[in-house]
């Protein structure tokens, strides 16, 4: 028996095991499992291989309600049904509401998507690099916590992800958006490009308009063919997973990846409860799994544990890893941990038309758009508020459908060639402030069927998101208007909620002084550093940019100094 | 123009067999008895007359019927689905009125005067009309020969002359 439970024990011990597979996790497994680790992925959802995406083949009018969902799904999940990619054809990658309450202090909309690759099946796949100026804004202007690192530190591992990820983009030289290592980029449509000139006029290159970069093979390179990967096909159909992996996704690339090399294992089904910390050692040595289905505990040992379990959820089992040293959390000595969670503004947009191109239209299909980058404070203070905001901006021209008539008449009306005016568009993404005062925390009885404590989310939009948002409104208005657009309307988004942007961030933020973060610029956990957190729980703030592809490139530079230290034995 | 009527042809052709979408091939009573209109032959009779059959294929024979009363039950609030009984019901007393019989007897000229001619029930006409036009326009049939409809096109161009 003895001898049975040390095979046992063997068998569940790895060199490495990390908590989550999807876009920050599938890195973390790729960059260990590639430099020789035996690595355990923890994914607590069910499994999805690379091309187990049921729908994806499926033509418009074999969807029985043509892509509406059910009045009985809306009415079970009030809040998943709410992301602008939940639909008839992705409505089994998401979370559904009951299967997994927690308690919303303040409105909080969380979406989740559980099962192999997490939500990169379902990302929207803008992929822009930090400048200096954006790791820079904290310090510059007072924030509680600031970067412990710079845009220097982490260029060569923008690089490194581009690469392997393929990443569409122009190299437009802007010195607020570091170029990449781009694939051929995708068009703009001619009133895009008419945006860019006459920005590019009015501003004096102040306020550029560029193509969006995005994590879309455009022109697939050997290193993408090797992952089994296939040139986007433009479907725009992405959220229903790609046969192709014409986007970058876990499933598509760094799982694969990870499983060629012999040395990843994948475990689904995993509830990650707590991490382990063995005092005596001072480290952690392993994780408590519950079975998703069984709910049977199962431990699984470790000298490095990377923990990705998405912002929230990761916040969720480092509070809950608690220890005769550590009784608030794993290496939560001031009492921070959970605090500081922070997102991205979504809270308003602004639609036009333009009435010039009359005699042109677009051909094919484009599953990108046309990025405003952030031109607000960019190098110093300008307005009545702190930091700024990115847009996107998007021209198309759909045929109209003419339902006049009835009958032959409607029959005949239906199949005009008839196309309306340009239509012109802009979300707003603006950063937030860190505040202590946006936090998740445990509640002390509630649990969920695994017997995880549930979480209490208490995150508000402030004074400076409202100026921020007033602002874009009238910039973009002045900008649309500038540019010759008519039927400008720019108005706030009802019933948008913190946590619909899908930018949850914080929590466990990387910092210098173990004082007011929990990581040290290796995303190690001040006080137990052979454990790190790479996904967005990490992010000391949020800036402009969509989160992924600064996640990606963090989670590879910790985990090749993760192999370093394991390496020279100092984990 | 030769070409866009071989291909209408065609498509008539296998629509003509009865080909519906996949979705409407697995359906079958059972899948909503609950809530299945008591009328629900006149879904037939309000498509067709609406889009009816021509050269090309109409709204029944893609199977618009099957879809606006499936729509109706599965993605609407019970309110919307007690204002469609009773705009059927009305529909029907209206026929009666007017033709002696019951409004799927009607032919389509004579329900198409109904349907338009109906002031009391508009909005919920209305929404038949654009439920009927939003299968029609989604049908196989009407991508595939109007819109040119490709589901892997693998190119965009930005700004081609119409």
């Amino acid at each position: 028996m003895a001898n049975f439970n040390i095979d046992s024990k063997k068998k569940r011990t790895f060199d490495a095991i990390v908590i989550g597979s999807g876009i920050s996790g599938g890195w973390a497994a790729k960059e260990l499992s590639e430099k020789g680790l035996k690595t355990l992925v923890l994914e607590r959802g069910k499994e999805v291989n690379h091309g187990d995406y049921p729908t994806t083949m499926m033509q418009p009018w074999e969807f029985e309600h043509l892509g509406q969902i059910t009045k009985e799904m809306k009415d079970a999940n009030p809040i998943a049904t709410k992301c602008y990619a939940f639909g008839e054809d992705s409505s089994h990658f998401f979370v559904k509401d009951a299967e997994h309450p927690y308690i919303q202090e303040k409105p909080f909309d969380w979406i989740r998507g559980y099962q192999s690759g997490g939500k990169s099946l379902l990302w929207a796949r803008g992929t822009q690099r930090w400048s200096k100026y954006d790791f820079e804004g904290p310090a510059r202007d007072g924030f509680d916590v600031h970067w412990p690192i710079g845009y220097d530190d982490i260029a060569p591992w923008y690089s490194h992800v581009e690469i392997f990820a393929g990443i569409s983009g122009n190299k437009d030289g802007l010195e607020s958006l570091p170029d990449g290592e781009f694939l051929k980029p995708h068009e703009q449509t001619c009133v895009e490009k008419h945006f860019t000139d006459q920005m590019r006029k009015h501003y004096n290159g102040a306020r550029p308009v560029i193509i969006g970069r995005c994590a879309h093979l455009t022109d697939p390179q050997p290193i993408h063919y090797q992952q089994g990967r296939a040139k986007c096909q433009q479907r725009d159909l992405c959220q229903r997973g790609c046969p192709y992996g014409g986007y970058f996704s876990s499933n598509a690339s760094t799982l694969p990846w990870a499983k060629m090399t012999g040395n990843m294992t994948m475990r689904n089904n995993s509830v990650v409860h707590s991490i382990i910390y063995d005092d005596k050692k001072q480290k952690a040595v392993g994780v408590k799994v519950i079975d998703a289905i069984t709910k049977q505990e199962v431990e699984y040992f470790a000298r490095i544990i990377f923990v990705n379990g998405s912002t929230v959820n990761t916040n969720i089992i480092l509070l809950n890893s608690k220890s005769s040293r550590f009784p608030n959390g794993l290496s939560n000595d001031n009492g921070l941990m959970g605090k500081y969670i922070h997102f991205h503004n979504f809270q308003t947009s602004i639609s036009g038309e333009y009435e010039g191109f009359l005699d042109k239209k677009t051909d094919g299909i484009r599953p990108n758009g046309s990025y405003i980058p952030r031109f607000r404070n960019v190098k110093k203070q300008e307005t009545d508020f702190l930091r700024g905001y990115a847009s996107g901006f998007s021209a198309s021209r759909a045929e109209i459908t003419n339902r006049a008539g009835w009958g032959e008449e409607l029959k005949n009306n239906l199949f005009e060639k008839k196309y309306g005016n340009w239509r012109v568009g802009s979300h707003f993404m603006g950063e937030t402030i860190p505040k202590i005062t946006n936090y998740v925390k445990l509640d002390d009885t509630l649990k969920d069927q695994w017997g995880v404590p549930q979480v209490r989310i208490n995150v508000a939009m402030d004074d400076n998101d409202a100026k921020m948002a007033k602002d874009f409104r009238e910039q973009l208005t002045e900008m649309y208007t500038l540019a010759g657009f008519t039927n400008i309307k720019a108005s706030g988004r009802n019933g948008w909620n913190p946590g619909l942007d899908i930018h949850e961030m914080g929590g466990v933020i990387m910092g210098k002084d173990p004082k007011t973060s929990q990581l040290n610029e290796w995303n190690q956990l001040h006080h137990c550093k052979n454990v790190f957190v790479t996904d967005g729980a990490c992010m000391t703030s949020n800036s402009t940019q969509n989160p992924s592809l600064t996640y990606m490139a963090l989670t590879a530079r910790a985990a090749n100094h993760a192999v370093e230290e394991f390496r020279k034995g100092n984990l | 123009m030769e070409r866009r009527n071989v291909i209408k042809s065609l498509g008539i052709g296998i629509l003509g067999l009865g080909q519906l979408p996949s979705w409407a091939n697995n359906w079958n009573s059972d899948s909503f008895d609950h809530l299945q209109f008591e009328n629900s032959e006149m879904f037939s009779k309000i498509v067709d007359s609406l889009i009816p059959e021509t050269t090309s294929p109409g709204a029944k024979s893609v199977g618009a019927h099957l879809y606006v009363e499936k729509v109706i039950i599965d993605c609407y609030s019970e309110q919307i689905q007690n204002e469609v009984k009773q705009t059927l019901d009305n529909l029907n007393k209206e026929s009666n009125a007017k033709y002696q019989k019951s409004f799927e007897k009607l032919d389509n000229i004579q329900a198409v005067d109904i349907l338009k001619n109906n002031t009391s029930n508009k909005k919920t006409v209305d929404f038949l009309k654009n439920l009927t036009i939003r299968s029609y326009t989604s049908s196989e049939f009407y991508l595939t020969n109007h819109k040119n409809y490709q589901m892997a096109p693998a190119y965009f161009h930005g700004c081609v002359e119409i």
